[in-house]
């Protein structure tokens, strides 16, 4: 067995400057985003990136650059690193993945193709057909295909055994081969007006168990019966839409493991998405930003008088920061040493959210009446811990409320009975 | 990077949880509280022979040639367990500080003395309530062929169990501290037991005209502040290993009571309130054995680790008391008996949050290393 150690080994340190010199060579100067402009992201992106409505924006700049981005990614096989080769990715260990993704934020550049390739891509590696891997895994590494996730439903957020879509088997005729027709409703679906295709969750028996009676379906995002429409936020930001299935054909070979294990597949998928790196390193980021700020000239006449206080303040999300990237690199060393994902995740979400909503606050607190500026122009640090303040509202509910994942750690990390 | 630990920390670990169990009766926290020691002499002539205060130190000096992180292990392994012991004094306040700082001879005489179970401890700098390194409330005045000290410190552990201290001292000639070892056996010098919370013994030690030879300056005179910065940080970070095994200790006590303990007809772990409290338990737990490990496998690898340290401890002190005040939360009154074992865990949490620098010192340190 190997020694406990924190420094990365040569090789690791060799592959973080090849990541560097990679960003900064590569990344196309026109998607730098413009610091005024109003963002509309999901409420963990602060760097003004959107990459699934980037892809389509009506600005040719843009829409070019991140096109150009996706390119020079996949090129490396960088956007699904984990992958296997055969299939566009890098064959990246955990360690160098959590590395790459470090080094990508902290050169303030966006993930792409996120939830395909960090969800969807580990989850058919582990569950789908090699025939699903074959026509999927390809499309996401090269970053052409953008997923969404359909899990929530209006009644089905938190607790998500109680989803009510309906699949219902119907056998091969004149319409096709062998299929599930689809019938219902999905809620708070990220980019889902921007997918090619999305994965769901439907229930195939109404009669089971509510755990037992879920299956897990891909679906073409263009199939008739298939409307979505954006949902705008209490920013005027559209990072979500809703989905309606009405009657949606969908091959019985667009299911992803047995009929009616659809739970299992889901929460490992959850699992794979939740251990980020990426929230320590933006926010880290974002404090050194404010702490150059506060140094400033200009920052010292804005700054509010009780400094002392602040300083503490800023030095105590410091702390929460560094211990949540601890969290981060354990959940990486675990899945390197070939630990299934477990409650992890869910210390990590939990961590990440709390802090993102308090390092909001202590942002916008250092600036006394000038964090009410919503405007970025005239706004110290162009209005980011205002925005962040509003961005960071759903930071605690996505993915999962963070009573739900205090009740994971609970029930799945410590053993203790379910309610 | 791997968190895992290694064959020989494994071995380590599991060797100090057999020997503490079994010793919990006859020499835990509640055995000695009111012995004149408040230690176990007998457990630690058993850690000597398995060669505990010998693990870290150079094997030139009888030592077993461990790093910082072998005694870091077993400081966590105390501090599940509650068992007062002079080691992490002893070793981390003052062995390896001179192991560090001492000259050959010093090394030569004391190294192997600790690993034959001679205990030493420390004398504190900064004056008054303060944790700085800097300033001391005793003072050593030249005289004859070497000092004269005068003052009186508080917070020196294990201090009537000690054969020697490590004194920081101030001299009105020259600029900065100057770090003496100190014989308790040497006239002048007085040790009075301290009430305190904790379960360390505290004492005061008056110092009157106590003299001290030249040839026990720790490195040069005026040098000291080198010397108190090594106790601070070697100390703070092996009372953050303590305090993550007790916190751990707290969580593993109060989820067995959440399963067992059984309310309206349901074990209360089953509630959602009680879950919520556990977890967060857990969460505070892992982040103070993460940041505190980070630190002390700095230190073990002669690496910059004030930032860690810093970090850890103004951490550990916030967050070991918030997990106290959970569990007490979930035990109920019981936790509130002195019968039940939570508030012996509950008063080290409060004198561990102080020593070596509150969360607040800490936070500080902090805020000045991101230039704030």
């Amino acid at each position: 067995m190997t020694g406990a150690h924190w420094e990365e080994t040569a090789q690791d340190a060799e592959f973080r400057r090849e990541v560097r010199a990679f960003v900064r060579e590569s990344f196309p100067a026109c998607y730098r985003p413009d610091p005024e402009a109003e963002n509309s992201l999901e409420p963990e992106d602060v760097w003004g990136y959107d990459w699934p409505a980037d892809r389509c924006s009506p600005d040719p700049e843009r829409r070019a650059g991140a096109l150009a981005w996706a390119a020079a990614l996949a090129e490396r096989g960088w956007i699904a690193p984990h992958l296997p080769a055969a299939y566009g990715g890098a064959g990246l260990s955990p360690m160098r993945e959590f590395i790459l993704r470090e080094e990508m934020v902290r050169a303030e550049v966006p993930t792409v193709n996120g939830i395909g390739a960090m969800l969807l891509g580990p989850t058919l590696m582990e569950f789908g057909t090699q025939e699903q891997r074959r026509a999927h895994l390809p499309g996401i590494a090269c970053g052409r295909t953008v997923w969404a996730q359909g899990f929530s439903e209006p009644d089905a957020g938190s607790d998500l055994a109680a989803l009510r879509t309906t699949a219902v088997r119907e056998p091969a005729g004149p319409a096709g081969p062998e299929a599930y027709r689809v019938t219902g409703q999905k809620v708070w679906t990220s980019s889902a007006q921007y997918a090619d295709w999305l994965f769901v969750l439907v229930r195939t028996d109404p009669d089971a168990p509510r755990h037992k009676g879920i299956t897990f379906l891909l679906i073409d995002a263009t199939s008739d019966g298939v409307s979505i429409r954006p949902i705008e936020d209490m920013r005027g930001a559209t990072p979500f839409a809703e989905i309606h299935f009405d009657d949606v054909r969908v091959p019985v070979a667009h299911r992803v493991g047995a009929e009616n294990q659809g739970w299992y597949v889901a929460m490992a998928a959850l699992g794979f998405e939740r251990a980020g790196i990426g929230a320590p390193v933006k926010f880290e980021q974002l404090l050194k930003r404010l702490v150059g700020r506060l140094r400033s000239a200009e920052g010292q006449e804005l700054v509010r008088a009780d400094t002392t206080v602040l300083r503490h303040e800023i030095a105590r999300r410091y702390v929460e920061m560094r211990a949540q990237y601890a969290v981060a690199r354990l959940t990486a060393a675990g899945h390197a040493a070939g630990a299934v994902p477990g409650y992890e995740a869910s210390v990590s979400q939990l961590l990440g959210a709390e802090l993102h909503q308090r390092l909001a606050r202590t942002g916008a607190r250092a600036f006394g009446p000038y964090a009410q500026l919503w405007q970025r122009g005239p706004a110290p640090m162009a209005a980011a811990f205002a925005h962040m303040r509003f961005d960071a509202v759903a930071a605690t509910l996505l993915g999962g409320t963070t009573e739900i994942q205090r009740r994971v750690i609970a029930t799945r990390g410590l053993g203790l009975p379910r309610s | 990077m791997d968190l895992t630990a290694t064959e020989d920390q494994r071995h380590i670990r599991a060797a100090a949880t057999d020997l503490l169990t079994d010793r919990r009766a006859t020499a835990g926290a509640r055995a000695v509280r009111d012995t004149p020691l408040g230690h176990s002499p007998t457990l630690w002539d058993e850690m000597t022979e398995l060669g505990w205060p010998a693990l870290a130190l150079p094997e030139e000096h009888g030592g077993l040639g461990g790093d910082f992180m072998d005694l870091w292990l077993l400081c966590e392994e105390l501090g599940r367990h509650q068992t007062p012991s002079p080691l992490l004094t002893t070793v981390a306040c003052a062995a390896l500080p001179l192991a560090r700082h001492g000259n050959p001879s010093q090394c030569a005489q004391w190294l192997s003395a600790v690993a034959k179970g001679r205990i030493l401890s420390y004398v504190r700098a900064a004056p008054h309530g303060h944790w700085g390194a800097a300033g001391s409330d005793i003072t050593a005045t030249p005289s004859g062929e070497g000092f004269r000290l005068d003052g009186t410190a508080l917070f020196v552990p294990y201090a009537q169990a000690a054969d020697a201290l490590v004194v920081m001292a101030r001299t009105d000639y020259r600029e900065g501290l100057t770090a003496l070892l100190v014989d308790t056996t040497t006239p002048g010098l007085g040790r009075h037991r301290l009430d305190v919370v904790g379960t360390t013994p505290e004492y005061r030690v008056d110092f009157t005209a106590a003299a001290v030879p030249a040839s026990q300056v720790i490195g040069k005179v005026g040098d000291g502040g080198a010397v108190a910065e090594t106790v601070a940080n070697l100390g703070a970070a092996a009372t953050c290993a303590e305090m993550a095994g007790a916190a751990q200790g707290v969580l593993d006590m109060t989820v067995d009571y959440a399963k067992t303990r059984t309310q309206f007809g349901r074990p209360i772990g089953s509630f959602q309130a009680v879950q919520q409290h556990c977890a967060d338990m857990a969460v505070r737990v892992l982040t103070t054995r993460l940041l505190a490990y980070e630190a002390a496998w700095r230190l073990s690898h002669d690496l910059p680790a004030a930032l860690e340290v810093s970090l850890a401890k103004a951490c550990a002190s916030e967050q070991y008391q918030e997990v106290c005040a959970l569990a007490h939360q979930v035990h109920g009154a019981i936790g509130f008996t002195a019968e039940h074992d939570l508030h012996l865990f509950t008063r080290h949490a409060t004198a561990t949050a102080l020593a070596f620098g509150d969360a607040d010192h800490h936070t500080s340190q902090v805020a000045t290393a991101l230039g704030l």
